[in-house]
């Protein structure tokens, strides 16, 4: 078999040769372990704090959203009334621009490809480069864009893309309460201490304890307090619900015994928090396709939440947090 | 009277060992530096040059001349005392990691990747200037293995060991709630209750690449790969002990290996455990004559990219990105388990 028809067999199956196979008893499924600080913990749980929940998002990131949110808006005031003198620059841009619109779409879809999928999230100091690619625009070619984009073809392509961060996770005063408990709650000496200024870019990338810290002692205190201030909001019982989802699976995975009924307890947990991740509520975050079944799970817990059975769904989760955490 | 300067005689090589273990202790446990250690050395070599002296003039040359001497040098020592592990260094070629014995490696690597494609005749050899000898050829890279069975046989020669392996062999599994791997269905379940035979070691394996010169930004990237086989019989608190733990290999820097190339560095590391499956006669600290002793590689511990590597999986934003199931990349969205094909 030559090189080619090793790497078509490859592509094509997902599998390679590895010595491991000459020894006898060896599965290759059964015998391999995930491992948990970095998908769950540096994973999952980073990206909740950082995209979902927009806690320590990096710079450039930010950036991305802000520019296209001026963007959006620029559309709705800058277009000139009389269009007759940019009719002729309109017609020989909108070539190029159309080539140029192609790439660009393409590149940022890569760029959340690439952000979305890769095993470690940037620093909070040194700000993404994947997003550059879209955020960077030089000068001239803003023009470009507000020219083809306010052609009302191109409505789906703005439909598709990140939303905006419109509207954040948490409010500015929410993210000082969540501080204060940070640097309210006593933690044993030997328990690493997340950072007071949590959010802040000076503090660095937390590691895989301090997320663990976070997500399983400080936050599972403070954020269904915030949260309830204003019981009767939709909004925060979807995030309530979608945390405590977070919280029952990241127990689970952490814990240092387990069970057949605890994994499967994990699985419905790990499911639930995936599918209200993408809840309308929250901007930032929105599913890659439209129509997914997230999308419509989420609606579908949107109604629910709605028809006034929210009052009970809550309690019911705090009592399941509880006692995951015990 | 003469019989008891042959008495000090005989006890002479005992003193020289007490001094070499006290040599060590100083080196490895208090943190002397090397150069203190021969200085250390050097006095103890005139006490025990003094005590010599003395025994052979007090008994009149009636016992031979008392010549043992501890080393000035720290390897020395360590080779005289047996603590040097067995390592196999061999020749490597930089760009396949195909490895040669380094007394008759050939100028230019000689290795096919398939059987009908051209050799990688990457050169394996370099010039380096040596201050004495001037230029002297060197390969451009080594890969060292360390011997498994002499590890073993070291391994289970500590009287602590065995006792601790015989706690996973009494181990009773607790059948609803899980607290380790031992009470695991893939432990227990392995070739029909293997692991918790007498004398059966279960390891696992792990790869990861690391950089020897540290992170930092701007800083020189190297990448070197270290494989180690923990042994999964000691209770966990013993488990990852450096004593306790097998480094078998790691593989030579500047890069890590690509998904063709690690093939050819684990594949010695799998022959040498393929020789002890079903079993091979080892001598241990309770069974001095040797006992049948069966080693099995279970779980891989590694991070995504090194555990694709090192299996023969594709990468984990290839289409067939998953080692459970047949989802592609383009139905990561996907959540309706139930219809996951497995």
């Amino acid at each position: 078999m030559d090189y080619a028809a090793r790497e078509a067999q490859a592509s094509s199956t997902g599998v390679r040769w590895s010595p491991l196979h000459l020894l006898p008893y060896w599965d290759p499924v059964e015998s391999l372990v995930l491992d948990y600080m970095h998908n769950f913990l540096e994973g999952v749980l980073q990206s909740q704090l950082r995209i979902f929940w927009a806690i320590g998002i990096t710079k450039a990131r930010v950036k991305s959203f802000v520019d296209y949110d001026k963007e959006l808006h620029a559309l709705e005031y800058d277009i000139p009334d009389d269009t007759s003198e940019i009719d002729d620059e309109l017609a020989s841009l909108r070539s190029d621009s159309q080539a140029h619109e192609e790439q660009l779409t393409a590149s940022r879809l890569r760029a959340r490809t690439i952000s979305d999928d890769s095993m470690e999230i940037d620093d909070f100091a040194a700000p993404n480069s994947s997003f550059s690619s879209a955020s960077s625009l030089p000068n001239d070619d803003t023009s470009t864009i507000r020219a083809e984009s306010s052609h009302p073809s191109d409505r789906d392509y703005i439909d598709v893309d990140p939303q905006p961060a419109a509207e954040p996770t948490f409010s500015p005063a929410q993210i000082e309460m969540i501080q204060q408990a940070i640097s309210d709650i006593n933690l044993p000496s030997w328990v690493s201490h997340p950072p007071f200024n949590l959010g802040d870019a000076t503090h660095g990338s937390l590691s895989a304890d301090e997320l663990l810290i976070l997500f399983e002692i400080i936050f599972p205190m403070k954020l269904p307090e915030i949260w309830l201030l204003n019981p009767g909001n939709v909004r925060n019982g979807l995030l309530l619900r979608n945390f405590a989802d977070l919280v029952l699976s990241s127990n689970i995975v952490t814990s240092f015994k387990t069970s057949a009924a605890l994994a499967d307890q994990y699985t419905v947990a790990a499911t639930q928090d995936m599918i209200s991740r993408t809840v309308p509520a929250a901007k930032l975050w929105k599913s890659r396709s439209k129509g997914s079944e997230g999308e419509k799970q989420s609606g579908e817990v949107f109604n629910q939440l709605e028809s006034g059975e929210a009052r009970v769904e809550q309690r019911l989760l705090i009592y399941k947090m509880g006692e995951a955490v015990q | 009277m003469t019989h008891k300067f042959k008495e000090i005689a005989a006890h002479f090589r005992d003193l020289v060992l007490i001094f070499q273990l006290l040599l060590v202790w100083l080196r490895l446990s208090k943190g002397l530096s090397r150069r203190s250690l021969r200085t250390v050395a050097a006095v103890f070599r005139v006490v025990l040059g003094l005590v010599g002296l003395i025994v052979t003039l007090a008994s009149r040359a009636s016992v031979p001349p008392l010549n043992a001497q501890v080393p000035l040098h720290e390897n020395t020592l360590y080779t005289q005392l047996g603590l040097e592990p067995s390592i196999e260094r061999r020749s490597c070629c930089p760009a396949c990691y195909t490895s040669y014995s380094i007394s008759n490696a050939p100028p230019k690597c000689t290795h096919c990747v398939t059987p009908g494609a051209q050799p990688c005749n990457e050169s394996l050899d370099t010039l380096r200037h040596r201050r004495r000898q001037g230029p002297v050829k060197v390969s451009r890279a080594f890969y060292s293995t360390q011997d498994f069975e002499a590890w073993l046989t070291h391994f289970l020669g500590r009287p602590e060991v065995e006792k601790l392996l015989e706690q996973s062999w009494n181990h009773v599994p607790s059948h609803d709630t899980m607290y380790g791997l031992w009470d695991s269905p893939a432990w227990t379940g392995f070739q029909n209750g293997w692991t918790s035979g007498r004398h059966h070691l279960t390891f696992s394996i792990y790869i990861d690449w690391f950089n020897p010169y540290g992170n930092k930004i701007g800083g020189k990237v190297v990448s070197c790969g270290a494989i180690m086989l923990v042994c999964m019989n000691i209770p966990p608190e013993h488990r990852f002990r450096l004593g306790n733990m097998f480094f078998a290999g790691m593989t030579p820097p500047p890069y890590s290996p690509n998904v063709a190339a690690i093939n050819e560095l684990t594949e010695p590391i799998i022959r040498q455990l393929l020789m002890f499956w079903p079993g091979k006669v080892i001598p241990t600290f309770q069974h001095p004559n040797g006992v049948l002793v069966g080693v099995a590689i279970l779980p891989v511990l590694a991070d995504l990219p090194a555990l694709r590597k090192l299996c023969g999986y594709l990468s984990f934003s290839a289409t067939y990105f998953c080692t459970w199931c047949r989802c592609r990349q383009s139905d990561l969205e996907r959540l309706d388990l139930e219809n996951w094909e497995l």
